[in-house]
């Protein structure tokens, strides 16, 4: 019964999210002039946040697990005032990979929220804070295949990179023309290439370096303490 | 009434939400005009002198935003001149002042709003969405500073005993990575101590509750309702279709009538209230200050 009952009520969580994004596109483009593609966009970003975020709340988290997240997180940080070549992203994935989807995402979301601290806050907070928190999320997802397999980490984190730097690219044409236009998402991509080919290098850089190591870190705590 | 900086997080974080999503999805250009004279004019009033670099910055942005527009888009039906057989027209001229007006105002708001919030009145609001989530946010803000002396420490003593060299690239890269490893394993040893000593302490055995000294006074929600009740009106009013303007093939305005008027004045209204408090407290202060 009880099952069922937690079952009714993801059910209910996913149609309620699915409902809710439409709604979002619908009032956007009624309420304003042209289809205003930014809000509606940020008000989805926003809407997945939350939802993870009040998600997050109501389950049963350790405590060792939150204190692991916090550090994996002030890592990442610490990794973004390398100039050039970032372990950010790696970190992100070597997290979400070893100690789970929901670990991950709020690791990415929590290192894109704080940076920008330093790097500027603003409007694209909520966009950097998905797409940081979706590539630990999938790295979560795929973590059966990834553990086992370290080429293939490799090729998946040079993957992200090139999913992140275009997401972002996304963002920017929505910054600039409010509505997407294929046109600019190519001149964006186009534009970007370097920063795409930087955060590829760095993520396969890092992920050749430290998914030994902090691998074994990570599973040496899993095992030991139990996280 | 107090200053913007000492008003409760949560009022300022709505404010500056509903100014910000306004000023990016509104495109009249008295709209943007306003948002423009009057975000730089909070940006001014909370930087005082300091502001100057970053005024020339956005200066700077402006041109190219504007320019852009007519480089990459020829539509439009009043062509100015010809350059390579391409028109440039005054519509995609207007169009890109109208849009680069619109994004340097964001990056003010967006600056004021860095300049008002730190990340303890950040970590304020977002305790109240996840007080949990606030936990690990604030928890990794502390090792940042524990990590970054430890990286300091661990390195000074591979240097002693020789693991340590930056003669050239590689040496510098392998020395360092072999730090952060070891900075690794000590952060996640010293955070299961930590987590134990929180458990310990009572830390998950009832639901997390956020605290703060920022307390919601009674300015405070006046200021955020009032915010949200200008920004409800004034997307009503462009929900009428009175603050249209459309650029392409000539540029057209919404005829002015008074959802138009309700519209902008209350963006005004809304943009200057900030500045106005600001401007308002330091006069009083002033005048109080000249009694003593």
């Amino acid at each position: 019964m009880a099952a069922t009952r937690l079952r009714f009520k993801e059910v209910l969580k996913y149609i309620a999210v699915l409902a809710f994004i439409p709604a979002i596109a619908a009032a956007g483009s009624l309420v304003f002039d042209e289809q205003r593609h930014i809000l509606v966009s940020l008000a989805v970003a926003a809407a997945a946040l939350g939802v993870f975020f009040l998600g997050y709340e109501k389950k049963q988290v350790g405590t060792r697990r939150l204190v692991v997240t916090a550090i994996m997180t002030s890592l990442c940080l610490f990794g973004r005032f390398i100039p050039v070549i970032k372990p950010v992203a790696a970190l992100v994935i070597l997290t979400g990979v070893y100690l789970g989807c929901e670990t991950g995402f709020l690791t990415g979301a929590l290192t894109a929220l704080i940076s920008n601290f330093w790097f500027g806050q603003g409007p694209w907070t909520a966009f950097m804070m998905l797409a940081l928190g979706l590539v630990g999320f999938f790295s979560g997802a795929l973590s059966k295949v990834l553990i086992k397999n370290r080429p293939l980490l490799i090729v998946f984190g040079a993957v992200c990179g090139a999913a992140y730097s275009m997401i972002m690219d996304v963002w920017t044409v929505l910054w600039y023309a409010k509505g997407f236009s294929p046109k600019l998402y190519l001149a964006a991509v186009g534009t970007s290439i370097p920063y795409l080919l930087s955060y590829c290098v760095s993520n396969v850089v890092f992920l050749v370096i430290l998914s030994k190591p902090v691998g074994d870190k990570l599973m040496r705590v899993k095992i030991k303490y139990g996280v | 009434m107090r200053r913007i900086r000492d008003m409760h997080p949560l009022s300022v974080t709505v404010f500056f939400v509903c100014v910000t999503m306004l000023a990016m999805s509104v495109s009249h250009p008295a709209v943007t005009a306003a948002s423009l004279v009057l975000s730089m004019l909070l940006f001014t009033v909370l930087k005082g002198a300091k502001s100057i670099r970053t005024h020339i910055l956005i200066l700077i942005f402006f041109i190219i935003f504007t320019l852009i527009n007519p480089v990459i888009s020829h539509k439009g039906s009043t062509v100015l001149f010809m350059v390579n057989d391409t028109p440039v027209t005054l519509e995609s001229l207007l169009y890109g002042l109208n849009a680069a007006a619109g994004l340097c105002s964001v990056f003010y708001w967006v600056f004021s709003f860095s300049a008002v919030m730190d990340s303890e009145r950040m970590l304020c609001v977002f305790g109240l969405i996840s007080p949990r989530a606030a936990l690990v946010a604030s928890c990794s803000i502390r090792y940042l500073t524990l990590i970054k002396a430890q990286y300091r420490r661990t390195k000074l003593s591979m240097r002693a005993i020789g693991l340590y060299t930056d003669g050239n690239i590689i040496d510098l890269i392998r020395g360092n990575m072999r730090v952060f490893s070891s900075v690794i394993g000590w952060a996640l040893e010293n955070g299961i101590a930590t987590a134990d000593s929180m458990a310990a302490r009572g830390c998950g055995s009832t639901k997390r509750t956020a605290f703060s000294v920022k307390k919601f006074r009674l300015g405070d929600g006046i200021f955020m309702a009032a915010a949200l009740m200008l920004s409800a009106l004034c997307v009503a009013c462009s929900a009428l279709g009175s603050l249209k303007i459309t650029f392409y093939p000539k540029t057209v305005l919404a005829p002015a009538d008074a959802a138009g008027f309700i519209g902008i004045a209350s963006f005004i209204l809304l943009a200057v209230m900030p500045s106005a408090i600001e401007t308002g407290v330091k006069l009083k202060w002033r005048r109080s200050m000249s009694e003593v």
